[in-house]
């Protein structure tokens, strides 16, 4: 059974989850900062709310009219922080690897970092041709002509792979 | 089940919880989130109380 500290945690979870599928980022960026508080090593909460507060970032750069928000655009070394703190916590989550990769891809330019996650991440999950695509992407983008084509040819990897590329 | 339960209890935060992540899995996502909303008001006005019928069972549950 839940404690009272608990339930109510859950609660805001969900409710910052189901926010974040309606897209609604300032709400479920709320609700996450709440349950990071109560539970600061709660790794998929760190992790949403890390990803979160980078597609509000995204959106506050793209929308030049500035929409009101309800709490501050966190700074990108702010974000960092966040994703490495998800990692901290729970260094094996894919999804926080992939979300990590493409802020390092977009955000900060840097397609060795990204490499390095989502080579981690193909190695935790060798048979999701999502990860495995994105993978060959970044080292196609990044230069690496040859070993892209080898993941390309991945049996899993090489129908997403060509879209991306 | 959910539903019976929240028909005779329909404050009860933990049930509506369940029932909130039941509508997530489903892709329900408007009604999770109104389920959820109904569980952190009914939270605040110390909904947490478990009405006997939900304790029952479990007990009968384990001792048999």
């Amino acid at each position: 059974m839940y404690s009272p500290k608990g339930l109510r945690t859950a609660i805001d979870f969900g409710l910052a989850e189901a926010s974040a599928a309606l897209r609604d980022l300032d709400s479920a960026a709320e609700y996450y900062h709440k349950v990071v508080d109560a539970v600061p090593d709660h790794s998929k909460a760190v992790g949403a709310l890390a990803q979160t507060e980078f597609l509000r970032h995204s959106r506050s750069r793209s929308n030049s009219k500035g929409s009101a928000v309800s709490r501050r655009i966190l700074s990108l070394d702010s974000i960092e922080k966040l994703f490495l703190r998800a990692l901290d916590c729970n260094p094996d989550d894919t999804q926080n690897l992939i979300n990590f990769a493409q802020f390092m891809k977009t955000a900060r330019n840097n397609l060795e970092g990204a490499k390095g996650l989502l080579y981690k991440a193909t190695l935790l999950q060798p048979c999701n041709g999502g990860i495995l695509g994105n993978y060959a992407a970044v080292l196609s983008k990044s230069g690496d002509l040859k070993r892209a084509e080898v993941w390309c040819q991945h049996p899993v990897s090489h129908v997403f792979a060509v879209v991306l590329i | 089940m959910l539903e019976i339960v929240l028909d005779s209890e329909p404050s009860h935060c933990q049930t509506l919880r369940w029932r909130g992540d039941l509508h997530r899995y489903m892709a329900e996502d408007k009604a999770a989130m109104a389920v959820y909303k109904r569980a952190s008001d009914a939270m605040q006005d110390g909904g947490l109380v478990l009405h006997a019928t939900l304790v029952v069972p479990c007990v009968a549950t384990e001792q048999y």
